[in-house]
C-alpha cells in the first residue's frame, strides 16, 4: 500500500505513542497472572483513545485448534451487531489468517485495497460494517501463534503508516507475552493442584521453608501433620515445638545437612500427640538452590508412618524373639555336646589309651591305637561343630577374645594376613549385643574368606561414642553396592536385621577394587530386655 | 626299700567320668591326693593339700581354672598347673599359658600326653599339646618388623579418603562423594591415624601434603 497521505487527519502521534508503549510495558512487568487480563483491556482501550480507533479485539485460538478463533478480550465503547463467540477463521478470514500465520501484520484503510483473494474476508467484513482494520499477530518473538489482535475503524475509512504499525506491533507482542504467561501460570496451578490432590489422597503433606523469610508453607495434610489448628500461621518454631523433645535435635540437624548436601534428606521423627501417644512422621527434604548456589529453601513431603512403625516394631520384637530363641537353642545344644557327649568320648579315648598302653606292643595294641585315634578325631569334629553353634569363648573370656578365636580360626584356614586391633579393657555389656558383634565378625571374615581375594584383613574392636564398634575390613576385590542381589548373598541383610535388634547400626564401604570394610556399632548399654 | 616318694597330684575336674577315667591313668606313676570338681575347691584345696602338681580343667563352675590359677598366684603360690581341656582353641591355650599354666593338654591326648605333660611340669618345663603348638606360634608372631613406606600401609580406600580431607573436604561431603556414610568416613579417618601414628586433623593433611598425595 502507498504511503503517499493520510485518508483521515491526525497521523499517529510518535511521542505520545511512545509514551503510551512505556506504560503499557509497565502496567504489565510484575503484575500478578490474574491481573493480566485487567491490564490487556486497559491497554486496548488506551491504544484506541490515543488513536481515535473504535474496536480492539483479541482473538485467541480454541484449545490451541489453529483455525477456531473466540473473543477474549474486547473492547467496543459504540457497540454493533453482535458477535459470534466463535468463528471459524478458515471460513470467514482465510487470507488474513494466512498473512497472520505466516508472521505478517494485514492493514486496510478501506476495502477496497483488499486483494482479490480475500473476497471472503471482505465479505465478513461487511458484514460487521468494518471500514478500515490491521490484524497483527499474537506471538512472541518467534513463538506459536497465539491467535490475533485486531484494532478496527467502523466511523470512518483510516490510514495506516507504518510506524504505527511498528508500534501496534509492539502491543501485540507485549499482549503475548501477557497471555503466555497467563497460559503457563494455569498449568502451574492446574499441576500445583493435581499434585496436591494426589498428596492428599496418597496421605502426603507438602511443605516449603524460605530459609530467608523463615516462611513455612504447608499443605493442608502437612498442617495436619503438624497438628496445627484452624488459621494458626506455620512456622519453623511451631512446627518444632510438636516433635518429641529428644528427636528434635535430629530434625534441626537434618534440616542443616539438606543446605549443605545435593541429595534428599531423610529423617524420621516422633509427634507428641497433643492428646497423649505419639505418632511417628517422615520427612524427606531438598534444598533448592539459587543462581548463585547458595540454598535459598527448603522443599519437602511429610508422611505419617505411625502404622508402619507399629508394624515394625511388632517384627521386630519377633525377630527378636525368634533370634534369641534360635540362638537359645544352638547354645544349648553346644553345651551338650561340649558338657555331655564331649566329655564321654574323652572318656572312651582315656580307656582305649589305658588298654593300649597294657598291651604294650603287638596287634591288638595297634588295633586299640587305631580306635582311639578315631574317637579323637571325632572328638575334635564334635568340638568344632560344638563352637560353630556357639562360641563357648564369648561367654568364658568375652567378646575380645572370641573375635581373636575366630581370627584364629581364619588364619589357619586362610591365606591373607590378619591384623588385629582389639581393645578388651572394659566389658561388654549386653549379652545380645556381644553376641550380635560376634555373628557379625563371623559373617564379615567367612566373607573375606569366600569373596574377597585379599592379601590383609584388619579387624577392630573399641569403644565408640556410648557404646562398641567392631570393623573388619579387607584390601580386596569388593563390590558394587549397587548390585542389590550380591548384597543378600553376601548375608549382610542378616547382619543389618540382628544389628537392628540391638539398636546398633551397620554401614558397609566397598567399591570394585577397594576392598570391603564392615562396621558396626552397638550402644554399650545393650538391648537386654 | 620304699621306692622314692612319688609326686602327689591334685585333679579337678567337674565330669566324674573323666575324672574316674583319669584317676586310673594318672596311679601308675603319681599319688592322687585330691579330686575336687570346681574353681573354688581347687584354690582351697591346693592350699591345705600342697600337691606338687594341679591337673585341672578350665571351664568348671563357679570359678573356672584359669582364674583359679590367677588367684593360687596372687597368694603367692608357685604350683605348677596342667589345664586338661576338651577345648581346642588357641584362645584357650594362649590365657592359660598367660595365666602361668605349665601344661595344655586335650583330653582325648591325655593317655599319650598328659602324664609326659605332668613331668614336663615338675622339671619346670612347659608342655603345649601339639595340636595347638603350632597355632598358638603363629598367633605370638609378630608381624614382620622393618621399614615400611607409611603410604604403603593405607588401603586404596584410605589414601582415597586422605586425598579428599587434605583438599578440606568434610567427612560428610566425602561420604556423599565415595556414597558412603559419614560414620564410615570418620572410621577410616581414624583408623589412618591409628595406623600412622598421627593425633590430629592437621597433622593427617600434613602427611598427606608430605607424601604428595595431595598437592598444594
Amino acid at each position: 500500500m502507498s504511503q503517499r497521505e493520510d485518508l483521515r487527519a491526525p497521523p499517529v502521534p510518535g511521542e505520545e505513542f511512545e509514551l503510551l508503549a512505556f506504560h503499557l510495558l509497565s502496567a504489565f512487568v510484575g503484575r500478578r497472572a490474574d491481573e493480566l487480563d485487567g491490564a490487556i483491556e486497559t491497554a486496548q482501550r488506551s491504544v484506541c483513545e490515543l488513536l481515535d480507533l473504535d474496536i480492539a479485539v483479541v482473538w485467541q485460538w480454541v484449545g490451541g485448534s489453529q483455525r477456531y478463533l473466540t473473543i477474549s478480550h474486547l473492547y467496543r465503547p459504540l457497540g454493533g451487531p453482535p458477535l459470534p463467540e466463535v468463528v471459524d477463521a478458515q471460513q470467514m478470514f482465510p487470507w488474513v489468517l494466512r498473512e497472520v500465520a505466516a508472521g505478517r501484520s494485514v492493514r486496510f484503510s478501506s476495502l477496497e485495497e483488499l486483494p482479490a483473494q480475500a473476497a471472503h474476508d471482505r465479505q465478513t467484513y461487511e458484514f460487521f460494517e468494518v471500514k478500515s482494520a490491521v490484524a497483527l499477530p499474537l506471538s512472541t518473538g518467534g513463538g506459536p501463534l497465539l491467535g490475533v489482535l485486531s484494532f478496527v475503524a467502523t466511523r470512518a475509512a483510516r490510514s495506516w503508516p507504518q510506524r504505527a504499525i511498528r508500534r501496534l506491533e509492539l502491543v501485540a507482542r507485549i499482549f503475548a507475552g501477557a497471555l503466555g504467561r497467563k497460559a503457563a501460570d494455569a498449568a502451574l496451578r492446574e499441576s500445583e493442584e493435581r499434585l496436591q490432590l494426589a498428596a492428599e489422597s496418597a496421605g502426603v503433606g507438602l511443605w516449603s521453608l524460605d530459609l530467608a523469610t523463615s516462611a513455612f508453607w504447608m499443605t493442608d495434610q502437612a498442617r495436619r501433620h503438624f497438628a496445627l489448628s484452624g488459621e494458626e500461621p506455620a512456622t519453623l518454631e511451631r512446627a518444632l515445638s510438636g516433635i518429641a523433645p529428644e528427636d528434635r535435635a535430629r530434625v534441626a540437624a537434618a534440616l542443616k545437612e539438606s543446605t549443605e548436601v545435593q541429595t534428599d534428606v531423610r529423617v524420621e521423627y516422633r509427634l507428641s500427640a497433643p492428646g497423649g501417644g505419639e505418632r511417628w512422621l517422615v520427612s524427606l527434604g531438598r534444598a533448592r538452590r539459587g543462581p548463585s548456589g547458595a540454598p535459598e529453601s527448603i522443599m519437602g513431603v511429610t508422611s505419617d508412618i505411625t502404622e508402619r512403625k507399629r508394624t515394625e516394631e511388632a517384627l521386630h520384637d519377633l525377630s527378636r524373639r525368634l533370634i534369641r530363641a534360635h540362638e537359645g537353642e544352638r547354645a544349648l545344644l553346644a553345651r551338650e555336646l561340649h558338657d555331655d557327649v564331649s566329655q564321654r568320648l574323652a572318656v572312651l579315648a582315656i580307656d582305649v589309651g589305658r588298654a593300649e598302653l597294657a598291651a604294650r606292643r603287638g596287634k591288638q595294641a595297634a588295633a586299640l591305637r587305631e580306635v582311639r585315634e578315631g574317637l579323637v578325631r571325632l572328638s575334635e569334629d564334635i568340638h568344632s561343630l560344638s563352637y560353630q553353634l556357639h562360641p563357648s569363648v564369648l561367654e568364658e573370656f568375652g567378646l575380645a577374645e572370641a573375635i581373636e578365636a575366630e581370627c584364629d580360626l581364619f588364619r589357619r584356614r586362610f591365606p591373607p594376613r590378619v591384623s588385629l586391633d582389639l581393645l578388651r579393657s572394659s566389658p561388654m555389656a549386653g549379652a545380645d549385643a556381644a553376641l550380635c558383634l560376634f555373628r557379625v565378625a563371623q559373617e564379615a571374615l567367612s566373607n573375606v574368606a569366600r569373596h574377597a581375594r585379599a592379601s590383609a584383613v584388619s579387624v577392630t574392636l573399641r569403644p565408640e561414642g556410648s557404646g562398641w564398634l567392631l570393623a573388619v575390613g579387607d584390601d580386596g576385590v569388593g563390590f558394587d553396592r549397587a548390585a542389590q542381589h550380591e548384597r543378600r548373598s553376601l548375608g549382610l541383610a542378616s547382619m543389618r536385621e540382628r544389628m537392628e535388634l540391638v539398636s546398633g547400626t551397620l554401614d558397609i564401604d566397598s567399591a570394585p577394587g577397594r576392598g570391603t570394610t564392615v562396621i558396626a556399632w552397638v550402644p554399650a548399654e545393650g538391648e537386654s530386655e | 626299700m620304699r621306692p622314692p616318694q612319688r609326686p602327689r597330684v591334685l585333679l579337678a575336674d567337674d565330669h566324674r567320668l573323666v575324672a574316674e577315667g583319669l584317676k586310673s591313668l594318672l596311679e601308675a606313676e603319681f599319688e592322687l591326693v585330691g579330686v575336687v570338681e570346681d574353681g573354688r575347691a581347687l584354690v582351697e584345696a591346693a592350699r591345705t593339700l600342697r600337691p606338687d602338681v594341679i591337673v585341672a580343667d578350665i571351664t568348671m563352675p563357679h570359678l573356672n581354672g584359669i582364674d583359679a590359677l590367677a588367684q593360687l598366684r596372687e597368694s603367692g603360690s608357685r604350683v605348677p598347673m596342667v589345664f586338661l581341656t576338651m577345648h581346642r582353641n588357641v584362645a584357650y591355650a594362649r590365657r592359660a599359658l598367660e595365666a602361668g599354666a605349665s601344661g595344655f593338654v586335650l583330653k582325648h591326648s591325655a593317655p599319650v600326653e598328659l602324664v609326659t605333660a605332668i613331668h614336663a611340669a615338675l622339671a619346670g618345663e612347659t608342655y603345649l599339646t601339639p595340636a595347638l603348638a603350632g597355632a598358638v606360634l603363629a598367633a605370638l608372631k609378630a608381624a614382620p618388623e622393618g621399614p615400611v613406606d607409611p603410604v604403603a600401609t593405607l588401603t586404596l580406600r584410605q589414601r582415597e579418603i586422605l586425598q579428599l580431607l587434605a583438599e578440606g573436604k568434610s567427612a560428610k561431603e566425602i561420604g556423599s562423594a565415595l556414597q558412603i556414610s559419614a560414620r564410615t568416613v570418620e572410621f577410616h579417618k581414624y583408623q589412618m591415624m591409628e595406623t600412622l601414628g598421627l593425633h590430629t586433623n592437621a597433622e593427617l593433611v600434613h602427611f598427606a601434603i608430605r607424601h604428595g598425595i595431595v598437592e598444594i
